[in-house]
């Protein structure tokens, strides 16, 4: 039985069969630049800065986030303020070494940094995949009307 | 048959102009088997694609890497592409046949068998060690696939009495198709065929995932191009010969008042196998270069040598 098995070929054919059929039924493909899924609620793209209500920054440059980072992303700058607090001059997350694991904003104590649902960023020049403050400040905008709109 | 200068063009422009919509198809038809819609971008549903590869080939940087061998690594692309076409040269379409040769076969084992050494050449002239091996592995497959091959199509000249192509068609005009007389052999030569042209699974030259793409890893452009060429005609030539050896080549109904009819039948027959080489792409994983040489040597070639022993009692029972 076994050698008559081998002898016809019926393993092959069998799967022979399945890619025949298969050709035969309807494809399942996006076709992505023209047509594009909408990211799940959850999904963790590249990252904001929220800003608090009165229009004030949220983050208070604690660098929880960066502590957290498995690979050194974020970096900060800061000065001392008038009053003694801490300043942020700038916001640095480095997109080329990020994982996009999302501990930094597991870590954040002020749900100051976030992550958006982007996820096309390819740039042609590597400096680009730098995000400043203003940067982040800017998708924390859009992240905070997408927030309103979905949550 | 008729045999001028004209034939000789149909046939190499039709190898030549073939070459595009065969790799278009292939594209489309490996996609619709895994689910997916294949070349979709350029023109409609994606028909202008092979233009498109065709522009991207020629105005790629020709690259000729350094310490190769200038003058091999520059010749292979040729002998692959040579090499096919000249094997399609003596093969009859119907009523078309550019060179009628007595010993045709022959001929084309010897010059098919030749773009596969193209691929040897390039990857020995390339200096690079990636290719280096996918030439190897070019050179083993030849050990196992050319005997098995040798004694398949042997089988078939025993039952056929001839080398030369008219003569076998007419054969099986009066007795019935060779693949009822000689399915083993059949089957045998399906396999091998798929080991000539180089196609899954038996591409072991090539290779993306173990040798970077194989024994043309160096080469860019036309000259890349040209490999592709190489193959592809050596699959619509093959095609060609299997429905010659097995399928009654142009026979069929109202072949023989028609001629034209006869030609359409035979590029129909050939078009099935080209398809069959697109559907086991599809299908099956790239054997391993000691599993290839195993099945090869213990399997097939044994299994080759009994059924030339079974031809030949059958010439001699039924003094085919
Ligand atoms: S997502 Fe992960 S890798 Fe990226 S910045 Fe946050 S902690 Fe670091
Ligand atoms: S953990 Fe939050 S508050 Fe602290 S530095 Fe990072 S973003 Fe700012």
């Amino acid at each position: 039985m076994e050698v008559l098995k081998k002898a016809l070929f019926t393993d092959l054919l069998k799967g022979m069969r399945v890619t025949l059929r298969t050709m035969f039924k309807p494809t399942v493909t996006l076709h992505y630049p023209f047509e594009k899924e909408k990211p799940r609620k959850r999904f963790r793209g590249i990252h904001a800065l929220k800003l608090n209500p009165d229009g004030s920054l949220r983050c208070e440059a604690c660098f929880l986030c960066a502590t957290m980072c498995p690979s050194n992303v974020i970096d900060m700058e800061m000065t001392e303020g008038e009053n003694g607090e801490k300043v942020l001059v700038d916001f640095t997350v480095d997109l080329t070494r990020c994982l996009f694991c999302g501990l930094c904003v597991e870590a954040c104590p002020r749900d100051a940094i976030v992550m958006t649902d982007i996820y096309e960023f390819s740039q042609y020049s590597v400096d680009k995949l730098v995000l400043h403050k203003e940067d982040l400040l800017k998708l924390g905008e859009y992240y905070q009307k997408w927030e309103r709109e979905n949550k | 048959m008729t045999s001028n200068f004209l034939s000789l063009l149909f046939v190499v422009g039709l190898m030549l102009v073939a070459v595009p919509p065969i790799t278009y198809l292939e594209r489309k038809v490996l996609g619709h088997m895994q689910q997916r819609p294949g070349p979709m971008v350029v023109g409609f549903h994606g028909l202008l694609q092979p233009l498109a590869d065709a522009i991207k080939l020629i105005f790629k940087e020709d690259i000729v890497p350094r310490g190769a061998d200038r003058l091999l690594f520059m010749l292979a692309p040729s002998f692959s592409v040579f090499g096919a076409l000249l094997a399609a040269s003596v093969v009859p379409i119907g009523f078309i046949q550019a060179v009628p040769l007595k010993s045709g076969l022959l001929f084309v084992m010897a010059m098919s068998a030749i773009s596969i050494y193209a691929l040897v050449l390039a990857g020995y002239a390339s200096n690079s060690k990636y290719s280096f091996l996918g030439g190897m592995r070019a050179a083993a497959q030849v050990l196992g696939f050319e005997l098995p091959m040798g004694f398949a199509i042997m089988a078939m000249v025993l039952l056929y009495g001839t080398l030369d192509f008219n003569e076998m068609v007419k054969w099986q005009q009066e007795h019935g198709w060779g693949i009822f007389y000689q399915p083993v052999a059949f089957l045998l030569f399906l396999f091998m065929m798929v080991a000539e042209i180089g196609r899954p699974p038996f591409d072991l030259p090539e290779g993306e995932s173990e040798l970077v793409g194989g024994f043309h890893t160096e080469y860019s452009g036309m000259r890349f191009a040209a490999f592709y060429f190489g193959e592809y005609i050596n699959i619509i030539v093959l095609s060609l010969i299997v429905s010659l050896l097995f399928l009654g080549g142009w026979s069929g109904p109202f072949a023989k008042e028609y001629p034209v009819l006869g030609v359409i039948y035979h590029l129909l027959k050939a078009g099935f196998f080209i398809f069959l080489t697109f559907w086991l792409r599809a299908t099956f994983p790239r054997y391993r270069f000691d599993q290839m040489l195993s099945i090869m040597w213990k399997i097939m070639l044994p299994v080759s040598i009994v059924n030339v022993f079974v031809a030949a009692l059958q010439v001699f029972l039924f003094r085919l």
